[in-house]
């Protein structure tokens, strides 16, 4: 080997490393993304089941039916109100003002009536949704004792005091507070505190179930109550609810009163056809019915809750995010293709050699911007515009201009560059041909981009949907699938967004906890919308290379 | 080269000049400039109707520059202008107010030195010219297609893949596609920039047969590097050196008897 040849096979080297450089943290990424993520799909599964094991489900849909009869109970509550509101013009001591109180009289007890009517469910409810977080309690720290105990015996400690095989544990209906202490202390003995942290003596304090001394496994007796309590306390309610109504005789103040009395009364009809439904789910609740693993990809990949923290149940659907993020990128693509794609054309067609010394310059320093700062622009002064329009501050119309205005350089540059591959030969043979500038541009130039257009749109998408700052600041943070329904205005509500949740929840979660790989799997999930953007984009783009 | 396949030059050059005829083109005392270099010096050249003028001189010269002053392509260039001096189309100064550069450039067709079909069928290249000026009818568009193609020696070769991309064509053949939409248009004189450059003989050979058939209906001016094309297909000829018309006189008398030292030099391949 030769000098120069020597020096051929470094560089050689030099650049086959750093493409297997960028290849293999390529790969560790996805690899992390996907190892730290995927055990989700496990512990929702289990979060689930658990949900379902200890009754809390069936708490839940006792709460959906209660949470019903209070919706009922409002209606009666505001026809009250605004017949009481009425009497204040009436003089004091006329007979007509003696009438009117009678009138009132009557709607208080009849309100008085329903709520007391709808107590016997809010008694019920309470009692379930007690014994049913109480199971929870139970259920997590049997698992989690199961789980100790596994590691006290693979790391060989002597039994003592936690002499009970897993079998034994997992037997047990009931833990008392005094074992869970014996227990605590028996590892904090044998020095292993990791281990003693995870076992909690004073758990169920807040549920109250503390004063039995005893956290209890109540699962059989929830499900016995649905065949013994709950089917009663329908039965007494129907009657009451539909008697109540019917017995009164209806005389209001207000003449609205009474079409809202109305509707009230085709309400509740509506409501006690729904009664079976609820009866039906309830007494054929299976608390051993198993939770298949599919239903936990299929509550994160279609869930349209995303809730954490809840003293109930943690959900995490993706849907509300994704179509958060989505909602966002559609109108920042809106805004920013056409402003894009348009000085593209202006600055590669029309604007003379001045002009582009500053306009290309000045589009591509917008790209400069801190996002952060394109943030407090957002807040400070955009918001105020879109509270005009939209009557809030922040929304997904706010995030959207301001993401337009972050993917105009992105789409700009890279429409122009595909504008400016455009053989000069062909603009030449329109115009020789008596073509305008325009035709030429329409018909000729702008064709034979297109592919190129589309890969800079795909890119800028793929920018506007990876973009965090500005969403977390200016999106509106709800949690909510944007409502389609209301029309236009769909465009302006506060919506929430994957890369915002992200970064707003990861630094609170526990590491490891079921919440901090639902994150994760946000994460994945925008890590391959990214891919198949780029994806598409560049399969298009070579496909523009290979038309010349 | 001498027995590659042509028409004869020698018939159809002699009879037309004698008596004076209206020029097609009239370039008076032309100065041409990119921002300051000055391409062009005080040319004055008359282009007659129906004839094959060619353009000759060496790389530089402000041939092409001058060809495409003829069509004002030059106007997309920034900076490019005309010192002083003037060229008229059937007596009508080009760059006067009242013409309309789209109407001129209809009128005035060009050939480009490497063959630029759109990325579209061959049938929408040909249609293009048409289509732009508005031409809905799907007849006359057909028939027009069918006419260029067909004047352009090419329609045998393409009639049954007119919808198949024109970058399926050879070289040669999309040359002459190119010539073929430059036809569909109806100019009265066409601008042919080295149109065969890139063509290897065969192909030039039926390039130069096509343009000699167009001469009867068309005014040429085409520029080239190849003097025995030159000989072939032109009945005048225009030497250029650096931007200054040397000589300009009829093809036979340039090759065999220029009256100027520099063309003779230029065509026995002294310099250039
Ligand atoms: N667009 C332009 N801007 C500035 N100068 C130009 C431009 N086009 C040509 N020139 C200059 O004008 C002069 C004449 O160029 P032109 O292309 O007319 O020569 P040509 O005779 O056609 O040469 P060739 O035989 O190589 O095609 C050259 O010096 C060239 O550098
Ligand atoms: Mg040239």
């Amino acid at each position: 080997m030769n000098s120069s040849q020597r020096k051929d096979h470094w560089i050689k080297i030099f650049f086959a490393s750093n493409a297997v450089t960028s290849i293999i943290i390529l790969g560790l990424i996805t690899l992390f993304l996907f190892k730290e993520g995927v055990e989700f799909f496990g512990q929702y599964r289990d979060a689930l089941e658990r949900y379902r094991k200890s009754g809390m489900e069936y708490a839940t849909v006792v709460t959906k039916q209660h949470d019903d009869q209070t919706l009922l109970y409002r209606y009666l509550e505001s026809i009250l109100s605004q017949e009481v509101e009425s009497m204040e013009g009436i003089a004091i001591d006329s007979t007509k003002k003696i009438q009117a109180q009678e009138k009132t009289k009557a709607l208080l007890q009849l309100t008085r009536e329903f709520q007391n009517t709808k107590e016997f469910l809010l008694v019920y409810e309470k009692k379930m949704v007690k014994w049913a977080a109480e199971t929870k309690l139970f259920l997590l720290t049997k698992s989690d004792l199961i789980d100790v105990k596994k590691q006290a015996i693979s790391s060989d400690l002597p039994e003592e005091d936690f002499s009970e095989s897993i079998e034994e544990l997992i037997d047990r209906q009931s833990f008392s507070h005094t074992e869970l202490a014996r227990w605590q202390n028996y590892f904090i003995r044998h020095k292993r505190e990791d281990l003693a942290k995870r076992i909690n003596p004073m758990v169920g304090t807040e549920s109250g179930t503390h004063k039995t001394g005893e956290i209890n496994n109540l699962t059989s007796i929830i499900q016995e109550s649905a065949i013994s309590q709950y089917p009663d306390i329908l039965t007494k309610q129907d009657n009451r609810f539909s008697t109540i109504l019917s017995d009164y005789k209806p005389s209001f103040i207000l003449s609205k009163s009474e079409t809202d009395f109305k509707k009230a009364k085709d309400a509740l009809s509506e409501y006690l056809v729904n009664v079976p439904l609820y009866k039906e789910r309830l007494t054929t609740w299976d608390p051993t019915k198993d939770y298949p693993l599919h239903r936990a990809f299929s509550g994160f990949l279609l869930g349209k809750d995303w809730v954490t923290n809840s003293a109930r149940q943690d959900w995490y659907g993706v849907l509300p995010l994704l179509s958060g993020s989505l909602l966002v990128s559609l109108i920042a693509l809106a805004l920013a293709i056409p402003f894009g794609v348009g000085s593209a054309i202006y600055v590669n067609q029309v604007a003379t050699a001045h002009e582009q010394t500053f306009i290309k310059p000045g589009i591509e320093f917008i790209s400069a911007i801190p996002s952060v700062l394109i943030g407090f622009f957002g807040i400070a002064v955009l918001g105020g515009m879109v509270n005009l329009i939209a009557g809030e501050r922040l929304n997904s119309l706010t995030a959207g201009f301001l993401l337009a205005l972050m993917t105009v350089p992105t789409i700009f540059t890279l429409a122009e560059d595909a504008l400016n591959n455009v053989p000069r030969a062909l603009r030449d043979a329109s115009l020789s041909l008596g073509a305008t500038r325009w035709q030429t541009c329409a018909r000729v130039i702008f064709p034979s981009a297109i592919t190129g257009i589309i890969s800079a749109i795909l890119l800028g998408f793929g920018r506007v949907i990876g973009e965090t700052m500005v969403v977390l600041l200016c999106a509106g943070n709800r949690i909510a699938i944007p409502n389609v329904s209301s029309g236009l205005g769909v465009f302006a509500q506060p919506v929430h967004t994957m890369t915002g949740i992200i970064a707003q929840e990861m630094g609170e979660v526990e590491f490891g906890s079921i919440h901090y790989r639902a994150l994760f799997m946000v994460g994945i999930a925008l890590f391959l919308i990214a891919l198949l953007v780029n994806f598409l984009s560049q399969t298009i783009a070579g496909r523009y290379k290979a038309s010349y | 080269m001498q027995e590659a396949p042509t028409a004869n030059p020698e018939n159809s050059s002699s009879e037309n000049t004698e008596e004076y005829r209206e020029p097609a083109i009239r370039i008076k005392e032309l100065d041409f400039l990119y921002g300051n270099n000055q391409v062009i010096h005080n040319v004055t050249l008359d282009i007659f109707p129906k004839e094959i003028m060619a353009f000759i001189g060496p790389s530089g010269c402000g041939k092409s520059t001058l060809l495409r002053c003829l069509n004002r392509m030059n106007d997309l260039v920034e900076g490019a202008r005309i010192g002083k001096g003037s060229i008229e189309i059937h007596g009508v100064d080009l760059h006067d107010k009242s013409v309309d550069v789209i109407e001129l450039r209809k009128k005035v067709g060009m050939v480009f030195q490497k063959s630029n079909p759109f990325p579209k069928s061959i049938y929408q290249n040909v249609a293009y010219g048409l289509q732009i000026q508005g031409v809905k009818s799907k007849r006359v568009v057909d028939q027009k297609v069918e006419e260029s193609l067909r004047k352009a020696a090419l329609w045998e070769e393409v009639k049954d893949r007119l919808n198949e991309n024109a970058y399926g064509l050879s070289g040669g053949q999309q040359q002459r596609l190119c010539i073929a939409r430059t036809l569909a248009v109806e100019p009265e004189i066409i601008l042919m920039d080295e149109p065969c450059s890139a063509l290897d003989p065969v192909a030039t050979g039926r390039v130069e047969e096509l343009i000699l058939e167009l001469k009867n209906e068309y005014t040429i001016v085409v520029v080239t590097h190849n003097m025995q094309q030159a000989g072939r297909i032109s009945d005048r000829t225009a030497f250029f050196y650096l931007g200054k018309l040397i000589e300009c006189d009829l093809t036979k008398k340039i090759f065999l008897n220029p009256s100027k030292q520099q063309t003779e030099d230029y065509i026995s391949g002294k310099f250039g």
